[in-house]
């Protein structure tokens, strides 16, 4: 056959038409011609394309069939009525009546006697007929087959046949094929079954076939068997998942049992849930949704665990509950399932199953390299400058071009230590910094760090450049006044070393962050009694992002000028800000206070007002200048891509409702979904209502938030407090300020720690005298001394005498003490006896409402201490005077939020004490010398 | 090619045959009962008969008239049309499918010479998270599917979509669509061929690109 010949055939033979002759000459011609071969190849795959993407969108509407038989039914009950009324004319005579009736009792009779007569006569037979019989051979079938018997007894035989069709199974399938060789005549084995046969096959049978009867079918199989069963027998209500029966059962009929069981759960329609309702939710956690949806209709409505706390906001206005439960699951990928109990009503509860939720997790993977990705095009941009030094790069930055400037700039800082350290890593650390280890490189390398090329101390030194070293006869003094002529650069003292650091940090999902530190210390020796060291850092100095963070471009601007009426709708929105919204304080004096800002669910609300669509969509706590997301007169459809840029959602208008009566062009009847582009990444910086709400009622009730409400808010996950969009949302929308404590990731395990104490513990942290050492129990002092010691072993316990830990938490809208010159620990404690051996004792909390009392206050507490005070500070300045010592009134500030943790480890000043602040830390004073 | 492979071809060739018989028989004899059920007033006997129809009918509705919405209504009239002429018809004198089909294809005709499709693109039933594309690129791959479907003659388009999505046989697409075999072929053949020829030009095109 020639090609052109075999291409007018391949249309038929791919539908089984050339039989015989022909359809072995075009076989023959496509094994050998690779031209042909890909053509039918594509008509192949054309056909699966078409099926795959319009298969889908053809799905009749679940009430299609119904609504037509409620029509017709309609009908013909009007049609019966109007005959009715022409009954009397039709039948005047009733003795007409009378007789037809007597005629079919007779006609009864002589039924019943015929079928009495014919049922003896049928006995006698049976009894003259031969005891043995010969039994034919039953064919074993395999699951598949019985699985389409099974479903022909109430489906059409078509529906299975588009089934497995639909999977490229039918006519080619593994399993149909054996069907014909198990016999190994070639002879359709349907026909065999009429054939007679002996003894011994009837009892002996292939091992094979006899195998595959006992073994469980491979989850491939089983999946596409229950893929075509579901596809053949399409539930009504299609939104609930319906699990399909896996059987330990090797024969027949338990098989068809569970199938047809299948059957009649999927055939279930349950009016109740026809009833009509309307939702005006607004960011609701889909737990309390089902509650109140429970509550109006009486139906038992249950989130899962999987989504209980996932926030939804969805307004509709008399939508059938089923619609409504529909575009709760479908949209975002959860399922409802169906129970009941015995006697009972069924019983709704919505998950999400692992399925969606492992898809969800490759999406966020996908997202992380792409971050991974852009941070490397980011550092890579550094590449031209890594043979410039610190000094050349800052010379060079001051005449580069606007664009190049910040780059220069941020390189010739502390940012040349890690941006040149990055580049000379080795794969295994490159994959250490990516995994978030953090790696430091020394000149003098300590356990855990590594040796620093020697090429890049000095430009590790040379970035450090706001402290210089005067060299005195028998020591070395850092100083940070550069003019000082006696002063000479880090870089040009040879007994300072370099150390630097460098990181790569997730700082929030799907967005890497390099950062780094440079320093320099000085070991302690004969030059420094205790060491000296300086660690500068201004990171991040690149980071990367993932393309889904960047502003969404929607699915409906591919489509410029839609045909839809309702999206050509001119609308004007205009937000309002909800109630529960605390309001903004005015920044000062005479100036307006700044307008409260809107979330999507008000953005939302105001646009189902506006059109009357009804809304259903996710919420994640991301907050709006109004005047972003208002609009006035402006075509739907531009409205929401709009939206969906400025706000990273993506919307789709539904075309499928139940709405009885409703116009398939009505806006009333037709959802609007919206869900956010990075749904994924949101998912796991939300925070659920339920916590939000009860810190938030706490903060109110209390005008601040507790210390045990701000640790169990600690307990959040790294990446619900590195939220970005949720760490706003919490501190202007919900009203919790303190949650910005939270936002340094190195502070968080000391606020974590005080987790593990009881709340009459952490009272005591609170007090003058803090927390004792003895008064923990071993955990705790494990934890404490971890913190507190770090690094410098125990040489006894007596050292921890007055071992304290100690916590100062502190609000805006007091005055307390402190000394001046900036953020000083002797806020908490004094150091009262000079020298390696001294002693310091615990100053109380100053704290009060007014100036004037606090330093009162002040005063109160500090002659007790202030003899040995003034012997100490006499050792330095003997012109001092108590006079002098005492707090003054320019010692008296306004207190502001803060949470210090302060670990104490003795009263003796031989070892300093270590206390923690957001951003700052550890931080060590006071160290005897 | 060797013996075995010929042989091979032939016999799965027989087996679709066989089954393919063996099922359209087995279909007719339960369609004639419901049928006759549904004749005598048995709704549910009447249920399963449309919904042996139910998709088919859609199927072919969307492939005249090129868009869900209209198909869903031209459906719709056509089952309602059936059922009220449902006591005229008679066992033997046509098959339902042929009348039923003939039904579809009168409302069709109707419904396009009165109104123009409102709207081709909707965006529905995509069961959601079943592959990672993006929405841009599920959007995009049914735009061009339509754009090529909506460019074939519409009986051919339904006949297509027929044997595409329904897996109709040749033989059951021509007694609903009343024609011979022979054309249904045909047109099958130049569906596809229009099909082909539009994705070697859209290649062509994003090449160029």
């Amino acid at each position: 056959m020639k090609c052109q010949q075999v291409r007018r055939w391949l249309s038929k033979y791919q539908d089984g038409c050339p039989s015989g002759r022909e359809a072995n000459g075009v076989a023959t011609h496509l094994r050998g011609c690779a031209e042909c071969c890909r053509m039918r190849d594509q008509m192949i795959s054309l056909d699966s394309e078409v099926r795959e993407t319009l298969g889908p969108r053809l799905e009749p509407l679940s009430h299609l069939r119904r609504c037509v038989m409620d029509h017709w039914l309609s009908e013909r009950g009007a049609a019966i009525a109007r005959r009715r009324r022409c009954y009397p004319l039709l039948w005047p005579d009733r003795a007409a009546t009378l007789f037809l009736l007597s005629l079919s009792v007779v006609a009864a009779l002589m039924t019943l006697f015929h079928h009495a007569w014919w049922q003896q006569n049928e006995q006698s037979k049976e009894q003259i007929r031969p005891i043995v019989q010969v039994v034919q051979p039953e064919r074993p079938l395999t699951a598949r087959r019985r699985l389409r018997s099974s479903i022909a007894g109430t489906h059409s035989s078509k529906y299975v046949k588009r089934g497995l069709a639909r999977r490229g199974t039918h006519g080619s399938d593994p399993l149909d094929a054996s069907e014909f060789h198990q016999h190994g005549d070639g002879r359709p084995a349907l026909h065999q079954q009429h054939l007679t046969v002996d003894d011994l096959v009837h009892w002996n049978s292939d091992p094979e076939i006899a195998t595959r009867e006992w073994t469980a079918l491979s989850v491939d199989e089983w999946d596409r068997i229950e893929a075509g069963v579901r596809q053949a027998i399409r539930a009504p209500d299609d939104f609930v998942q319906i699990p399909f029966p896996r059987l330990a059962a090797a024969s027949d009929r338990p098989i068809a049992q569970a199938v047809e069981s299948y059957k009649r759960e999927a055939a279930i329609v349950d009016p109740r849930l026809s009833r009509a309702v309307t939702c005006a939710f607004k960011a609701v956690a889909l737990s309390d949704l089902c509650d109140r949806l429970r509550t109006e209709t009486g139906i038992q409505l249950v989130a899962g665990n999987s989504v209980a706390d996932e926030k939804v906001t969805l307004y509709c206005k008399e939508m059938p509950l089923r619609s409504v439960m529909r575009q709760l699951s479908r949209p975002f990928g959860y399922a409802w399932t169906r129970s009941k109990k015995e006697g009972g009503e069924y019983r709704y509860e919505l998950l999400q199953d692992l399925r969606s939720q492992l898809l969800e997790e490759e999406l966020r993977n996908r997202d992380r390299n792409a971050a991974l990705v852009a941070l490397e095009r980011e550092i890579e941009r550094y590449r031209p400058y890594l043979e410039l030094s610190p000094n050349e790069a800052l010379a060079r930055a001051e005449r580069a071009p606007a664009a190049e400037k910040p780059l220069l700039e941020k390189y010739a800082d502390v940012g040349w230590a890690p941006i040149q350290i990055y580049f000379r890593l080795s794969p295994q650390e490159l994959a250490m910094l990516r995994a978030g280890q953090e790696l430091i490189f020394s000149e003098a390398p300590r356990p855990g760090e590594r040796q620093l090329p020697a090429d890049l101390k000095r430009g590790v030194l040379e970035c450090n450049r706001h402290y210089r070293i005067i060299r005195q006869a028998d020591r070395l003094d850092p100083t940070g006044d550069a003019n000082d002529p006696r002063a000479a650069p880090l870089a040009d003292v040879p007994e300072v070393k370099a150390k630097l650091a460098i990181m790569i940090s997730e700082s929030e999902l799907g967005q890497f962050t390099l950062r780094g530190h440079a320093g320099a210390f000085i070991e302690r020796g004969p030059h420094h009694r205790h060491g000296w060291s300086t660690f500068e850092g201004r990171p991040p100095y690149a980071v990367g992002r993932a393309p889904s963070l960047a502003l969404a471009a929607t699915e409906r601007t591919k489509s410029p000028a839609p045909r839809d009426l309702v999206l050509r709708t001119q609308v004007t929105l205009r937000p309002q800000p909800s109630s529960l919204a605390p309001q903004p304080p005015a920044t000062g004096e005479g100036s307006a206070a700044p307008e409260p800002k809107l979330t999507t669910a008000e953005v939302l609300e105001a646009l189902h007002r506006a059109t009357g669509i009804p809304i259903v969509a996710d919420f994640y706590t991301r907050l709006y200048e109004p005047k972003q997301v208002s609009a006035r007169g402006e075509p739907l459809s531009v409205l929401l891509d709009r939206l969906g840029e400025t706000m990273r959602l993506r919307w789709r208008l539904e075309g499928d409702s139940e709405a009885p009566g409703a116009t398939p062009s009505g806006a009333e009847k037709r959802w609007l979904q919206i869900r956010s582009a990075t749904y994924y990444q949101d998912r796991l910086k939300e925070v659920p209502n339920r916590l939000l709400t009860r810190w938030a009622g706490a903060r109110r009730r209390h005008g601040m938030l507790p210390l045990d409400d701000l640790v169990e808010t600690a307990g959040l996950s790294d990446t619900q407090l590195d939220g970005e969009e949720m760490r706003q949302g919490a501190v202007e929308w919900w009203g919790i300020p303190e949650w910005s404590l939270l936002r340094y990731d190195d502070f968080r395990p000391h606020v974590r720690f005080l987790a593990e104490f009881t709340p009459e513990q952490r009272r005591m942290m609170m007090s003058a005298e803090g927390l004792p050492f003895g008064k923990m129990n071993l955990a705790q002092q494990q934890g404490f001394l971890s913190y507190a010691i770090k690094g410098d072993p125990l040489r006894s316990f007596d050292e921890l005498a007055g071992a304290t830990l100690r916590v100062d938490y502190t609000q805006p809208g007091a005055f307390q003490w402190q000394k001046p010159g900036g953020f000083t620990p002797t806020r908490w404690i004094v150091r009262v006896e000079p020298g390696p051996a001294g002693r310091r004792v615990l100053i109380p909390p100053i704290r009060e409402r007014t100036r004037e009392a606090a330093l009162a206050a002040a005063r109160r507490a500090f002659p007790p201490i202030t003899p040995a005070l003034l012997a100490a500070f006499r050792q330095s300045d003997p012109t001092l005077d108590a006079d002098q010592i005492l707090p003054q009134p320019n010692q008296i500030f306004p207190t502001e939020l803060d949470l210090v943790v302060v670990y104490i480890p003795g009263t003796a000043t031989a070892r300093g004490f270590r206390w923690f602040r957001r951003g700052q830390g550890p931080l060590v004073a006071d160290q005897g010398g | 090619m060797n013996g075995d492979d010929v042989q091979r071809e032939q016999i799965v060739g027989v087996q679709s045959w066989c089954l393919a018989v063996s099922e359209s028989d087995e279909r007719a004899v339960r369609e004639a009962a419901l049928l006759q059920a549904a004749q005598t007033g048995d709704l549910t006997a009447l249920d399963e008969l449309l919904a042996l129809y139910e998709r088919p009918l859609l199927v072919f509705c969307f492939g005249i008239l090129g868009q869900r919405e209209d198909a869903e209504d031209a459906a719709q009239d056509t089952m309602i049309r059936a059922l009220r002429a449902l006591p005229t018809l008679r066992q033997g004198q046509a098959s339902f499918r042929n009348w039923i089909f003939k039904i579809a294809r009168n409302v069709c005709l109707d419904r396009k010479g009165k109104r123009q499709p409102t709207e081709w693109l909707d965006e529905d039933r995509l069961a959601i998270g079943r592959e990672l594309n993006s929405p841009e690129e599920l959007a995009l791959r049914r735009l061009q599917i339509a754009d090529a479907l909506e460019r074939l003659p519409p009986p051919r388009r339904a006949v297509f979509l027929l044997r595409v999505l329904e897996g109709w046989s040749a033989e059951e697409i021509a007694t609903a669509v009343g024609w011979n075999q022979k054309r249904v072929y045909n047109e099958l053949g130049k569906a596809r061929g229009a099909l082909i020829e539009w994705r070697r030009r859209s290649a062509e095109d994003e090449a160029k690109r």
